[in-house]
């Protein structure tokens, strides 16, 4: 014997497995505002030239050992995740990271592996890279690892070449997550 | 007063029976003290933030196209900017008192945090907190950390130098936590940032955060007259209210404390800039610029990101643990629920009706102390590239010195307090 009150909870068990049914392509279409990717392709593809921030190629020639540029991919100046410090040190002086090195140029994101911010001080003195934001520091001599935190990962390095006009290019993509 | 009215009040009051509502809410008692402005001021910065917010939204534009901006200031003029920071520049160089109300914005936000900030202090010290009040204290911790959110998301509107290198520090805040981190930091900045549809996100926030702070502030309210309001200990019976009547006494206070605000913010937003986004310029993610922190209220928050050295950030089972989470989520989640937890510490069995004198609860008010020094020593942590410089350290060092100073300042004043105040409460019962 069915009751009056078991029919109406039924009806009402009924009526929310609907609803929830009719709504489950907006539930899995919410999923891809969680789900968005951040940029996926490649930064530097193989054989990008470097550029400096007029978007002039830089030759082997355009640093002095101890100097230092801000390098961005060809045509891509001034996008987020590109830009990169490039240095030149005398061979002798780079500890780590040297077999992506060519003629004592290395290079490094700029992005901070902690928050994300611009790692913009190159502190001649000290030869560290410094984050304005919270301070961490990084060795560019030494694949650009943390000297201090609270950055937890090296500076991505990315790999160097040169082409036959002495102008200096990426062999690969940054040679790890770019920023946190 | 509302006789006055005559003809219209009669009909309407045959109708909705306004003379009912005027008997019990009119009446209603508010207890005397001078600190209970505090709680005031929060909700009439809130009604400024509103005002002022409605007009700032019929100009503002939460886009990051490029647009040529043609107005006034000449440093941008036949610039191709993104429309974002175009429309907040065209508001404060191009629109008649445009820059006087979003300068009140800013201000009566930071006024709004300040005096909620001040509000929470006197009731924790006034053990306002007790039984029966814990479920509008937990109110309140939700309400001050909607209005943080909500001011650091307007913070990030005008899409400047300064505010975009805040929302990337947000970003990476938000997307820390192990395993869930890059869900919340994807829908809370759409997919990451910068990037283009990120502004607009956090402009929709910015609207349902103010739409949340009004509701909480609606059952803030509701609780605080439905349970009274504590007051100020007198002889008598603890169950009744004692305090002056909302119609005329306290309206007519209110009222001189509202037009006082105001008069201060507008004098504040008349001749103090708060965030001068010509001076910063637009977004460029190539760079951040030196000297960044973020304001007041954050700087403990600041002080935690950067004092974490890196060694805590490890790795269990495969999952690695950031020490952004490590400063940025999890400790200030820890401090919050020590805050949340406060009046199931300091426990009352009975119903507490009467503010206590901080001076007769020798361990809450060292609590308190405890935790407001720690807060604000780590605020000055944050300074730690100033604070190396001025004693010509390497900021390792004073890293490491700040975290030991910290400690020890937070715990010396709490442990002091509480001495003090046992030997004060010894003395008065011999």
């Amino acid at each position: 014997m069915v009751t009056r009150r078991a029919l109406a909870k039924a009806l009402f068990g009924l009526a929310v497995a609907s609803l929830l049914g009719f709504l489950l392509p907006a539930l899995r279409a919410l999923n891809r505002a969680f789900g968005a990717a951040r940029r996926e392709e490649a930064v530097y593809a193989p054989g990008t030239r470097l550029v400096d921030g007029e978007g002039r190629a830089v030759k082997t020639g355009r640093l002095k050992p101890g100097e230092a540029l801000t390098v961005f991919p060809e045509g891509r100046v001034g996008e987020s995740e590109t830009p990169a410090w490039l240095f030149r040190f005398r061979e002798e002086e780079i500890k780590t990271g040297g077999e992506h090195s060519v003629g004592g140029y290395v290079a490094y994101s700029k992005v901070c592996t902690h928050a994300g911010c611009i790692v913009t001080k190159w502190l001649v003195e000290a030869r560290e890279l410094e984050c304005p934001c919270h301070f961490s520091a990084f060795d560019p001599r030494d694949g650009a690892k943390v000297l201090r935190g609270p950055a937890q990962r090296p500076l991505p390095q990315l790999p160097l070449g040169v082409n036959s006009a002495g102008e200096l290019l990426a062999r690969g993509g940054f040679l790890g997550k770019v920023g946190p | 007063m509302m006789e006055l009215l005559g003809l219209p009040y009669r009909w309407l009051d045959e109708r909705l029976h306004i003379g009912r509502f005027r008997r019990r809410f009119l009446t209603k008692a508010f207890p005397v003290h001078d600190s209970y402005i505090l709680g005031e001021l929060a909700l009439f910065s809130f009604a400024t933030l509103v005002i002022t917010g409605v007009f700032l939204a019929l100009f503002y534009i939460p886009s990051t196209s490029k647009v040529i901006y043609d107005g006034a200031l000449l440093n941008y003029r036949g610039k191709s900017l993104p429309e974002a920071f175009a429309s907040v520049i065209y508001i404060t160089y191009d629109l008649p008192m445009g820059m006087l109300i979003r300068q009140v914005h800013h201000w009566a936000a930071n006024i709004f945090i300040a005096s909620i900030s001040l509000h929470m202090l006197r009731v924790l010290f006034t053990g306002a907190y007790r039984k029966p009040r814990e479920v509008n204290w937990i109110i309140g911790i939700v309400l001050i950390n909607l209005a943080i959110v909500s001011a650091f998301s307007g913070y990030t509107l005008p899409y400047d130098q300064f505010a975009a290198t805040a929302a990337t520090i947000g970003y990476n805040v938000f997307s820390s936590p192990p395993i869930v981190g890059e869900y919340i930091g994807n829908a809370v900045f759409a997919g990451g940032f910068p990037s283009q549809a990120a502004i607009p996100r956090l402009y929709s926030f910015h609207l349902l955060l103010a739409a949340l702070i009004a509701v909480t502030i609606g059952l803030h309210m509701t609780v605080l007259i439905k349970q009274r309001h504590t007051e100020p200990p007198r002889a008598g019976d603890p169950k009744k209210l004692v305090g002056v009547p909302l119609w005329p006494n306290q309206a007519f206070a209110s009222a001189m404390y509202l037009f006082a605000l105001l008069a201060f913010l507008f004098l504040l937003g008349g001749f103090l800039s708060p965030h001068n986004i010509a001076v910063y310029g637009p977004e460029d993610p190539t760079t951040t610029p030196t000297n960044i922190a973020p304001d007041w209220y954050l700087m403990w928050l600041f002080g935690l990101l950067k004092l974490v050295p890196s060694a805590w950030g490890i790795t269990i089972g495969g999952i690695i643990i950031k020490t952004e989470f490590i400063g940025g989520v999890l400790l200030p989640g820890v401090i919050w629920t020590a805050i949340v937890l406060l009046p199931f510490i300091d426990r009352s069995e009975r119903e507490e009706n009467f503010i206590a004198n901080p001076l007769d609860r020798p361990f809450p008010t060292a609590l308190g102390v405890l935790i407001v020094t720690f807060l604000l020593s780590l605020a000055i942590g944050g300074q730690n590239d100033r604070i190396a410089a001025f004693l010509g350290l390497g900021i390792r060092e004073a890293n490491l010195i700040l975290f030991a100073a910290i400690i020890l300042a937070s715990f010396l004043a709490g442990a002091l307090t509480y001495a003090i105040l046992r030997r004060r409460r010894a003395s008065l019962t011999v």
